[in-house]
């Protein structure tokens, strides 16, 4: 095959997984996420594993649990309780040991990371990159440190290694508790036998569940620990259907396979767009069983900013975030009106001070502090400000070269806007002379 | 977008590039392949990621300096949206002034 077709090849994969990267503002349906394992070919791996979807990434162990007792039920179903827990523990330490290699490790994220970005990257040249590299950039604002992605992960992957996975029911509400174990059983319903299903309702409505928790507590933790620590020694030969894959990796292998249509690589072979499709973020994959978690709502305006005027630009289960056209605010800035012309004014982040002014319109500022114009030139506008702590502060308010308007405080003893903005760079007025400005 | 091309003098965001005539004494030279030049809390950094460019800091954190040995290199902003224009800076000696801000207590650099 020449190059060419090579690449239109790839060129029409991956625009088909640019629809499911593309986050929307919209819920997904766990019943169309469960459906779409129907439609995977497993003739090349095994049969259709149980289902269980998470909103909330931290709601990841919960589902572990339950699906893990599910897996293990039929087993013990018939034997003595305190036999059965001592049985559990010895199943879901085997099956942890053997299956949760690779998970949510740090160094499996950023190497693929690494690859996808340079991979597109290095395309520039063409629409197909242009697409996706902005896209990626998108993905890297959500998931770079202190991102909500990144946080969230973190969070994870604590309860798994066994930090925090044990407090995980104590720290939710009971009544949230309950809301999340009907929600998890009401998924696993269809998909288990009627008499498998008829058993594993009799311990999880009861709180038998919590004391077998207790007792896992002990076991549980170690060899999960155990597991994490050996995770960087896995990740070189994890296998793709055994770990943890979000709708990036997935596009990133699927469009590589279509690349390379010749090679017998089985994972290409596998077809998960459908259930990218149908709303999942990420697979987590323990052979009979996955845990899909389902991809964030995102708001964004008409230059692909995140961005909400009215709620979280992100929301994730029960996690949120806001920002103002590409910028991160907090959160009574967008649903409480606590944002006055002073907090504008005086805020420290010069991207959130303007996100700031530009959330009270700078009519609301100007009118509402009773700022006096002092001077304009082609730099800008100076401005007396009656500000709470600071009678008098003066800002300069210019306009940047993207276009934006940004206000900064300045010396009182300024005369004019160019004098003020080229003492910000600590310049006299006739050493300010920039050419062209971007 | 071609990146924007200047002689002596040229803003980007809150970078202020001037061309001097020779570098001071007693600087470091800042060893990376990818030099940050203008530093942004949100990650959205001014980067000059290419060979032939020498980076210096100083003392001064708002004041730094660079040396292009290359025909020119190109200063980029880290930013898929509002995004400053790429400055091609040509052959020579360049001091780069970081933006401040007046407060109460004194001048600080401009946080983005």
């Amino acid at each position: 095959m020449d190059a060419d077709k090579i690449f239109v090849s790839a060129s029409r994969h991956a625009d088909v997984w640019l629809e499911t990267i593309d986050f929307g503002p919209q819920q997904y349906s766990h019943a169309e996420i469960i459906d779409a394992f129907d439609e995977v070919d497993y003739r090349y791996k095994g049969e259709r594993p149980l289902v269980l979807v998470v909103d909330d990434p931290a709601h990841v162990a919960m589902a572990l649990f339950i699906g893990a007792i599910a897996l293990t039920g039929g087993r013990f179903a018939n034997q003595p309780r305190g036999h059965f827990v001592g049985h559990l523990a010895t199943q879901l330490v085997s099956q942890t040991r053997g299956q949760l290699g690779g998970q949510f490790a740090d160094r499996l994220r950023d190497r693929v990371w690494r690859q996808l970005r340079g991979y597109f990257c290095g395309q520039r040249r063409d629409w197909l990159a242009n697409q996706l590299t902005s896209r990626l950039r998108v993905w890297d604002r959500i998931e770079g440190q202190g991102g909500l992605a990144y946080r969230l992960n973190r969070r994870i992957q604590d309860q798994l290694c066994g930090r925090s996975v044990y407090q995980f029911f104590d720290r939710l509400e009971r009544p949230s508790r309950d809301k999340l174990q009907h929600k998890l059983l009401g998924q696993l319903e269809d998909q288990l036998q009627a008499q498998l299903w008829a058993w594993l309702r009799v311990p999880l409505d009861s709180d038998f569940q919590y004391p077998i928790w207790d007792r896992l507590r002990g076991q549980f933790r170690r060899p999960l620990q155990q597991q994490i620590i050996q995770i960087g020694a896995r990740i070189e030969s994890c296998e793709p259907w055994h770990c943890v894959w979000d709708v990036y990796l997935a596009a990133f292998y699927s469009i590589i396979c279509a690349q390379i249509p010749n090679q017998d690589h089985w994972f290409g072979k596998i077809d998960l767009y459908p259930i990218y499709k149908a709303g999942a973020w990420a697979l987590i994959n323990l052979g009979g069983l996955v845990v899909v978690v389902t991809r964030p709502e995102a708001h964004r305006d008409q230059q692909w900013r995140l961005h909400n005027k009215h709620g979280p630009a992100i929301s994730w289960g029960e996690q949120k975030s806001y920002w103002w056209h590409g910028a991160q605010v907090p959160e009574e800035w967008i649903i409480r009106d606590e944002l006055s012309p002073a907090i504008a004014l005086n805020w420290d982040n010069a991207e959130q001070r303007r996100a700031a002014c530009e959330i009270l319109g700078w009519d609301a500022i100007l009118s509402h502090s009773g700022a006096k114009m002092l001077q304009r030139d082609d730099l800008g506008e100076l401005y007396s400000v009656d500000l709470p702590d600071a009678e008098g502060q003066q800002f300069v308010r210019v306009k940047c070269g993207t276009g934006r308007t940004f206000a900064m405080p300045v010396p009182n003893s300024c005369q004019t806007a160019a004098e003020a903005v080229a003492l910000t760079y600590g310049l006299e007025p006739k050493d300010y002379t920039p050419e062209v400005r971007t | 977008m071609k990146p924007v091309t200047f002689k002596d003098c040229a803003a980007q965001g809150e970078l202020l590039i001037r061309r001097i005539k020779e570098l001071p004494k007693d600087l470091t030279e800042q060893k990376a392949d990818n030099h940050i030049v203008g530093h942004s809390e949100t990650g959205h950094h001014h980067t000059i990621n290419q060979a032939g460019v020498r980076f210096y800091e100083s003392d001064n954190p708002t004041l730094c300096y660079l040396a292009v040995d290359s025909e020119f290199a190109d200063l980029v902003h880290n930013r898929s949206f509002d995004t400053h224009q790429t400055l091609r800076i040509p052959h020579g000696i360049f001091e780069i002034r970081r933006q401040q801000e007046y407060t109460p207590e004194g001048w600080r650099q401009v946080i983005d």
